[in-house]
């Protein structure tokens, strides 16, 4: 399959950026992101954001349309990721700093960003760079565009990357009652809008890093103990917890895939779906390739997870739990035109990102050999 | 070194060049499998591109017995439906089953085997995994940090802890490396281009040996030949009529004084009986590359060494060789095209944070040197062969056919490594070792049903 424009896509840039910059775009599949597909479906987009989605919509006059002979899916939503960060991201004299923000360390034209968008992602969750206990507030970002969101997620790390040998704290225990003094302290007198503060009425969500099952067991309790809302991320066995998750009313934010992964870590997504827990992926680049998101719902659903699920959870699931649902992560009237079009099922990671559009703008196109029918 | 005369040219061509087929052997479990299966599918991949629609595959005594469109299940014999039949999958580069000591020993040579190194227990929970996700032989190397590591050997990811079983082929190649820097120590690197050209001529080197070693013992079987001859001959003579011999010498004596000759005693060629080259293991192995008898893998990245390397191989005619990693080959694709030299591509999602050699790693490689008509392999570079149809599948969505990646994880890998008449395709008389799909394979929905190794159903939807 191949895209076949009516125009050579090179020419679609000019042209959707000029007039009122209304075109449309239609594919063979369009993936809602909640689970739903439109075949043949037909979606216009006038000023950087989706007008309107469908199987019968009329394309506006004077407005170029885009014939795509394959699938188009939300561009995909990453919830733990450091691109761009280049060690802007962690201040490393401060075990505890809440009040940092993350979107300070956001560059929107570094390497890393292209990197993303070739492969399809288009907002990720920007977090501190691991090695503090808490090391300030994530930020929902779009690679090569803009902040969606500054101070997204408070980013608690309850997992022994926050244990370093030479300072406070260097186990579990000292990390605990660490955190614990913290939320003690907002009681009296008091910061009522402090980070602690708001996470502790659930106001503002927590990215909770946790790493084995009994570190994942004391993220979930801590959470409870405080009434915190959120997600927790890594986790590779939240899924033998999924229950505890649920009750809690936590999200998981799935580990990255790596080669050899232990079985029962690529069974956990299917076994928080399973038991009604929303998911999201976490991604990580620049230390991994992007393509690894992808990849990493690939082996969740070889493992059991559900396909729809999967790219729900890499699109729309995803952006709510980023807090973004309403603007990204959907193909949907009034969101932002963020979309991509690809050889194939998104979910394959042997479909090829073709074309990939950020804010109705063309910001990346694949650059594939000739000559094949993929 | 020796000339090559023409007798001698002649012998080493017609020193056996092709791999030796290996002789029927039981499979591991046969013993304990139903009599004979018969797998009817939809689609029937019989090796790449060649599609059997509506197809059966009868399998007997841990074989394929018969392929073909109407083949009816003989009395007593399993049937098997489902959509797609294919070739289990082979990862072309592996660890598995290997200690992390065995993978990283700086000091193995060309005979170490990979084989000896292959941990038949440790890794059964390893195999069971790879063989769910349809991959069912695994080449695996040991020696990756040394500078020739060693016979490389395919072993089956089926079940048991028989080692001897699990062997498929103990000497399927012989591993090298260029210019690593992951896996070797500080000390042993080589980041320096010039030792890195170093190194090339080092390898090549022992390539040089290895055929000079063979030339050796071919010099020696004629000489030795030579003589044994003109000691039957001798020994004729003598039996005939000593007082005969004593005679004709008297003559020659006479003849000579008459001829004012001075007369030359005969020699007793006994006493010059060929010595044979002396025996050294190492260069019998790469005595076998240099022919071509045993292919050479040489994990090397960067255009600057590999260049040198299609350089200074370019007089070897019989030698065949593959690159590894390549990260660099794309430069060189038409003399690899050329020479058909395969590429065995780790299609990893790398990130930006990676050791020297795999900058400028990109997953678009296996689809660019396969458009440049290089053939392409691919491995999983580690002990998790399992997750090696997730990377290929990578590799197609970053440009590569699919029936390219398909190829490239079974007929190809097995005809590279000399295993094409055990695995690799659905083939009368190759092992059993067959996938049973509900779609096409490397497509990450598709569900592996059924597996089987050695004509035993070991994957199915019961288990």
């Amino acid at each position: 399959m191949r895209c076949t424009p009516l125009v050579p896509l090179a020419l679609l840039a000019p042209i959707a950026a000029a007039g009122d910059g209304t075109f449309a775009v239609r594919a063979e599949r369009v993936h809602v992101g909640d689970g739903t597909v439109i075949e043949n479906g037909t979606v216009v987009v006038r000023d950087g954001r989706i007008a309107d989605v469908g199987e019968d919509v009329a394309v506006p006059e004077g407005a170029v349309l885009i014939e795509h002979e394959g699938d188009l899916s939300p561009g995909l939503v990453a919830l733990r990721d450091y691109s761009g960060g280049a060690g802007e991201n962690l201040d490393s004299t401060r075990v505890v700093f809440e009040n940092a923000e993350v979107a300070h360390a956001f560059d929107p034209d570094h390497a890393d960003m292209k990197r993303l968008l070739a492969e399809g992602v288009t907002t990720v969750v920007l977090a501190p760079a691991s090695g503090s206990l808490v090391g300030g507030l994530c930020a929902v970002v779009k690679p090569g565009a803009r902040v969606l969101e500054r101070g997204a997620m408070l980013h608690v790390d309850l997992g022994s990357s926050a244990l370093v040998f030479n300072r406070h704290p260097t186990s579990y225990a000292g990390a605990l009652a660490e955190l614990e003094r913290r939320f003690a302290a907002i009681k009296d007198p008091g910061d009522p809008e402090g980070a602690f503060a708001r996470a502790a009425r659930g106001e503002l969500p927590v990215l909770l890093e946790a790493g084995g099952r009994a570190e994942t067991q004391r993220a979930i309790d801590f959470a409870v103990r405080h009434g915190l809302k959120g997600v927790l991320v890594g986790a590779p066995r939240a899924g033998e917890l999924a229950a505890q998750v649920k009750a809690a009313g936590l999200a998981v934010a799935v580990e990255p895939f790596r080669a050899g992964a232990n079985v029962r870590t690529l069974r956990s997504a299917a076994q928080l779906v399973a038991a009604g827990v929303p998911i999201g992926f976490a991604l990580d680049a620049p230390a991994v390739h992007p393509s690894n998101l992808r990849l990493t719902a690939a082996a969740c659903v070889r493992a059991g997870l559900d396909r729809d699920a999967a790219l729900g959870a890499l699109t729309s699931g995803a952006a709510a739990l980023a807090g973004v649902g309403d603007r990204v992560g959907s193909i949907a009237a009034g969101r932002d035109a963020d979309f991509v079009l690809w050889s194939g099922d998104p979910v394959d990671p042997g479909s090829r990102v073709l074309a990939v559009y950020v804010d109705g703008e063309k910001v990346h196109e694949g650059d594939f050999p000739e000559g094949d029918d993929e | 070194m020796h000339l090559l005369t023409p007798w001698l040219t002649g012998l080493l061509a017609a020193l056996p060049g092709a791999p030796a087929t290996h002789p029927s052997r039981p499979l591991p479990g046969v013993q304990d499998a139903p009599t004979s299966i018969l797998i009817r599918a939809e689609k029937v991949i019989v090796r790449p591109g060649e599609v059997l629609e509506d197809g059966a595959v009868l399998v007997r005594e841990g074989r394929i017995a018969q392929v073909g469109l109407d083949l009816v299940a003989p009395e007593g014999a399993q049937v098997i439906e489902g959509k797609v039949v294919c070739a289990g999958f082979i990862d072309a580069w592996s660890t598995l089953g290997l200690t992390g000591a065995s993978v990283q020993v700086t000091r193995a040579d060309s005979a170490t085997r990979s084989a000896d190194a292959f941990d038949a227990y440790g890794s059964e929970r390893a195999r069971e995994e790879a063989l769910r996700a349809g991959v069912v032989a695994v080449r695996v190397q040991a020696g990756g940090a040394s500078a020739i590591g060693g016979l490389g050997a395919v072993v089956s990811t089926g079940p048991g802890t028989d080692r001897e079983e699990l062997l498929i082929l103990a000497d399927a190649n012989v591993g090298a490396m260029l210019g690593l820097t992951k896996g070797v120590s500080r000390r042993a690197r080589v980041t320096d281009v010039f030792d890195r050209i170093g190194q090339v001529d080092k390898l090549v080197g022992e390539i040089k040996d290895g055929r000079d070693y063979r030339m050796d013992q071919v010099e020696y079987r004629h000489e030795l030949e030579a003589w044994q001859q003109a000691m039957a001959e001798k020994e004729k003579e003598l039996e005939k009529d000593f007082k005969k011999a004593k005679k004709d010498r008297d003559k020659e004596i006479a003849e000579a004084e008459e001829k004012d000759k001075e007369f030359k005693e005969k020699k007793y060629k006994e006493d010059k009986k060929p010595k044979p080259p002396k025996y050294d293991l190492e260069k019998e192995v790469m005595a076998r590359v240099a022919d071509g008898e045993v292919p050479l893998v040489v994990h090397a990245h960067r255009v600057a060494e590999l260049r040198e390397l299609l350089i200074a191989t370019r007089e070897y005619d019989r030698l065949r060789f593959v690159i590894a990693g390549g990260t660099e080959a794309l430069t060189l694709a038409d003399e690899l095209a050329q020479r058909s030299v395969p590429v065995l591509v780790w299609p990893a999602p790398l990130g930006t944070s990676r050791v020297d050699e795999h900058e400028g790693h990109d997953l678009g490689l296996a689809g660019r040197l396969a458009e440049k008509d290089v053939p392409v392999l691919l491995g999983s570079a580690g002990p998790a062969a399992r997750d090696l149809p997730l990377l290929a599948a990578l590799a197609v969505g970053h440009g590569l056919d699919r029936e390219e990646a398909f190829a490239a994880l079974t007929y190809r890998a097995a005809k590279t490594f000399d295993v094409a008449d055990q695995l690799g395709s659905v083939q009368r008389g190759r092992r059993a070792d067959l996938l049973v799909l509900d779609g096409e394979p490397l497509v990450p929905t598709t569900q592996v049903r059924y597996v089987l190794v050695g004509g035993r159903v070991v994957v199915s939807p019961d288990n």
